[in-house]
């Protein structure tokens, strides 16, 4: 489905919804984790051949568990990639609301800044997924407050409905096509829990499987550098030397980038050779 | 279930792969629809030489075992794995149990014949789960173009073989009503193409040659593990399904799932709900058919289990799914520090390289186990229950588990860090410049209907005081508020001075060794109050100072009636009179803190306002901290405080020395109890 087919507002009961826009995944090369793919392929019911939505058998809303930078985010823009669907995505922080996760109240834009105030509703991206039909990504799920996670378990169970306490109305597939292509998923930072901030039972047993994703393979890593297309061959190989020296055991691959490109710079600000950058970068590990 | 034969006049053939479990549960349900009787025949695939050791080793099922013939003047063995999930094995089951005849028709091959057949792993070979799904037909279009060629087929034994039990079929026909035939699905075709053309010449079955010598020999581990299909745990549910007459419904997928629930049946405290096991259930055949497969695999399995149960279950079901009636079981010994994976430890025959072992069929789907599990069998042992003593001069042997202790105190401190941040609470105000903790919207919508408009904010303010010190108590409440545990305390020092802890649980002994008067336990903890942390030893004076014997409730506070348990006269004469046990550790927790008490309790616990009165006429404060703060892992480790004792004979509270004879003496043992 291409950007011009998705509507920009709709009728859902009597009311005029504008609706969110589905995410643009960025097309670059999906790297390893091939079984994690499979597993959110078969979560979500998707056809190994064909990369279809089976007609039958019944989709769970997976979850991603891993520390940061480890591909959460990627492996979900893969299988939108691979699917074809549009990707619904939100952030969850601390301050989101339950009007937040359905329908919200936004100044409208096309009207003059010297009228008065007009408002119009807003789909959040999950109300716009659950409507339309598609994939929906909840990132960092367990810093939401409880209050606002309790609408999703009408969303997760066989309702597949989010309520507007704004407007009173329960917002639903509108055809069953919609309701058929449906799919939720959602990360977690382990590391939040220690601050408390862990999922209640009843969204936990909503969201499984859960799917572990932990520090790439260094093969994996290496590929990954490589097709970053400012880095060169020798701060790759660079990089390489120092980090079998180092015995890094665990490093995320938003670590590695952010090692290689404080490397290069370095580089290029003080020069000397790319080893000698690229152990500066180790040392000081702006990644972390 | 389908066709479940091949029939040739009245020969009904049922082809089979060998050491494969739905291939004997497909004879199982044909011999049941045939209702074969005393005018009946089972035939099948076996040189008649074998069929007495088969049948005394078929007597010791389910342990599986190896005949295994020879020849004098040969080196190389023929073997006859005697396994519950093989289709010929439960051929002659059938017949021993149903006192049917019974005939071998195979020929007798010397083993030197067979050394050219090579078993090799087909990755690709069709799901056997379509036998029971489609039938022996349909499965065997499938599997055609793979059992007519080497490996499956060598020839020319194998054409030998067929046309010696072709004319064994074509004498014994006429004898019985009907002939059920098992025979490896590799010699079907040729033995129907046999049967149907007219007899050139008469080959004689008169067995000429030496005679084998046959013995029964139990099979090491690498050997056992492939005679036991691809998760041996099924073989050995089947095994129980036979024997209550359930074998021939028996499937493998819903033996997974009764697997996960007997894991989670032996750990009561694990709770999983219904939700779990449906995520399971829906995530395990979604793999399947992703896959195209009907039967789950082990880490298909193991897999579906971690992702939707946790991921010491996941192990625990491992553990399980690889153990086998007693013949194998399955042991942690250590973990990869890099990937956390388990390691189990190997234990595997060296072999001399030669291919001296050799079979008249191949699993073609041979599954390869790389890591293999054993574990030593462990003397008896009897319950011991740990004394709790009072101060003495005798040495004292029981220690909280070093790691559970480490675990309780960072939860601890977790407690203390959720209790400071609850101090701190949201207020909403005009905005004025700054959009602070972002807009506060319905205050502003409800703003812009009256007549003076304005944007509100909200912010985030302290309540007071926001740092607990890291010395108060912390009230732990698991619930249930209505159990009936027991007193119990955690102590501090030989002899034994002060109490790190008041708990009321459930003992649960778990290794016990009475000869050498140690073991391992659990209490399962309903609550504690936890004065100080459990990782403080000498370095405690200097934290409390001359503040120790107020912060610290002292042994002599409690006392032991025999029969009883124990009291805290103290308080349940007093204040605590007549109130929960629940309430108690809150009013402890009170009369030892010296400004605040953190208060983790689950949802059902509701602190009574005469507490707060309490706490508050003394100028301290109660902190709530939901349990639902702590995630499900948490809970559950925090609840089992495990113990060990042993006779170390310290006389000295010298950690350094302890710790490490602690660790040194019960890690192997506490490997399949605590995961850190």
């Amino acid at each position: 489905m291409t950007e011009s087919h998705y509507p920009e507002s709709v009728l859902i009961s009597g009311h005029d919804v504008y609706l969110a826009t589905p995410q643009k995944p960025p097309s670059c090369r999906f790297v390893g984790r091939d079984r994690e793919l499979m597993y959110c392929k078969a979560a979500w019911c998707v056809d190994s051949k064909t990369n279809r939505l089976w007609t039958e058998g019944t989709a769970l809303s997976f979850r991603l568990e891993g520390p940061p930078g480890v591909g959460k985010n990627e492996l979900v823009y893969e299988v939108a990639r691979q699917l074809q669907l549009p990707l619904y995505s939100m952030q969850g922080h601390e301050e989101i609301t339950p009007e937040d996760m359905a329908l919200l109240l936004v100044p409208d834009s096309r009207r003059s800044m010297s009228n008065a105030m007009s408002l119009v509703l807003r789909a959040s991206p999950l109300a716009t997924a659950i409507h339309q039909g598609g994939l929906f990504f909840f990132d960092e799920i367990n810093r939401v407050p409880d209050r606002a996670l309790a609408q999703l378990a009408s969303v997760l169970d066989g309702r597949q409905q989010i309520s507007s306490a704004l407007t009173g109305i329960a917002i639903g597939p509108k055809d069953g096509q919609a309701r058929r292509s449906f799919r939720f998923c959602c990360a977690t930072n382990p590391g939040l829990r220690d601050s408390g901030q862990v999922l209640p039972d009843y969204i936990h047993e909503r969201t499984l499987p859960v799917i572990r994703l932990d520090y790439p393979e260094p093969r994996d890593l290496m590929t990954i550098l490589g097709e970053n297309r400012t880095c060169s061959r020798e701060f790759l190989d660079a990089f390489v030397a120092v980090h079998m020296e180092r015995q890094v055991v665990q490093m995320s691959v938003r670590q590695a980038l952010t090692i290689m490109t404080f490397a290069m710079n370095y580089h290029r600000s003080n020069g000397g050779s790319a080893k000698e950058a690229v152990t500066t970068a180790f040392d000081i590990n702006p990644g972390q | 279930m389908e066709n479940l034969w091949i029939q040739h006049n009245n020969i009904y053939i049922v082809p089979v792969l060998r050491q494969r479990l739905n291939f004997a549960v497909v004879v199982q349900n044909a011999a049941h629809r045939l209702q074969l009787d005393g005018q009946d025949l089972i035939a099948v695939e076996l040189p008649a030489s074998a069929l007495q050791k088969m049948k005394e080793a078929i007597e010791h099922l389910p342990r599986v075992s190896l005949v295994i013939a020879s020849v004098s003047g040969q080196d190389q063995r023929e073997v006859f794995p005697v396994t519950p999930c093989d289709a010929v094995v439960e051929a002659i089951r059938i017949s021993i149990e149903r006192g049917l005849p019974l005939e071998c028709i195979d020929r007798e091959i010397a083993p030197a014949h067979l050394w050219q057949r090579h078993c090799l792993q087909d990755a690709d070979w069709p799901d056997d789960g379509l036998v029971l799904e489609r039938g022996v037909d349909a499965y065997m279009r499938l599997i055609q173009d793979r059992i007519a060629h080497p490996p499956a087929r060598i020839e020319p034994v194998d054409t030998w073989r067929d046309t010696f039990m072709a004319q064994r079929l074509r004498m014994l026909h006429p004898l019985y009503r009907r002939i059920l035939f098992v025979c490896d699905a590799a010699h079907v075709d040729p033995i129907r193409e046999l049967l149907r053309t007219p007899l050139r010449f008469k080959e004689s079955t008169v067995e000429v040659g030496p005679v084998p010598r046959l013995e029964i020999r139990q099979p090491n581990l690498d050997v056992l593990l492939r005679q036991l299909d691809d998760i041996p745990w099924v073989v050995e549910a089947y095994e129980k399904a036979r024997a209550e007459e359930k074998g021939r419904g028996f499937r493998k997928h819903v033996a997974v799932l009764e697997a996960a629930r007997a894991v989670d049946g032996a750990e009561p405290q694990l709770s999983f709900g219904v939700r779990h096991y449906q995520a399971f259930a829906r995530f395990l055949q979604n793999l399947l058919e992703y896959h195209h497969q009907i039967s789950p695999t082990l880490e298909q399995t193991v897999i579906s289990a971690a992702s939707c149960f946790d991921k010491p279950f996941g192990k625990r079901l491992r553990r399980r799914l690889l153990s086998y009636a007693g013949q194998v079981r399955v042991e942690r010994v250590g973990v990869c520090l890099t990937t956390g994976d388990e390691i189990h430890a190997p234990e595997t025959e060296g072999s001399n390289g030669r291919s001296l072992y050799v079979a008249r069929a191949c699993n073609a789907r041979q599954q390869a186990y790389h890591i293999l599990p054993v574990v030593v069998s462990r003397p008896a042992l009897s319950v011991q229950r740990p004394s709790a003593t009072g101060p003495s001069d005798e040495s004292y042997d029981r220690w909280v588990w070093p790691p559970w202790r480490n675990f309780f105190d960072r939860e601890r401190d977790k407690a203390h860090l959720l209790a400071e941040r609850s101090q701190q609470r949201i207020r909403s105000v005009a905005f004025g410049g700054s959009l602070e903790h972002g807009v506060d919207v319905r205050r502003t919508l409800r703003s812009s209907m009256g007549p003076d408009p304005h944007t509100y904010v909200k912010i985030r303010s302290g309540r007071g005081r926001t740092t607990i010190d890291r010395r108060e108590p912390v009230v732990w409440l698991f619930g249930p508020a209505g159990s009936d545990a027991k007193f119990s305390s955690t102590w501090f020092g030989i002899p034994i001075s002060q109490l790190r802890s008041w708990t009321f649980t459930e003992w649960t002994p778990l290794v016990e060794d009475k000869n050498a008067r140690s073991g391992v336990g659990k209490f399962y903890l309903s609550g504690i109050a936890a004065f100080c942390k459990f990782g403080l030893n000498e370095n405690i004076y200097e934290l409390y100072g001359d503040q120790l014997d107020l912060r610290l409730p002292s042994y002599a506070e409690v006392v032991k009636t025999e029969g009883l348990g124990w009291d805290w006269p103290r308080l349940t004469q007093g204040i605590g009179s007549g109130r929960p046990w629940w309430q108690l550790l809150v009013i402890a927790g009170i009369q030892y803190a010296k400004r605040d008490i953190i208060c983790v309790l689950s949802q059902e616990f509701d602190i009574p306002r005469d507490i707060f009165r309490l706490a508050a006429s003394q100028g301290k404060t109660i902190h709530s901290v939901p349990l639902s703060l702590f995630d499900q892992d948490e809970q559950r480790k925090l609840r089992d405080q495990y113990h060990v004792w042993a006779p170390f004979g310290f006389r000295k509270y010298d950690p350094p020395v302890i710790e490490p004879a602690l660790l040194n003496r019960f890690s192997d043992t506490m490997k399949q109890y605590w995961a850190d």
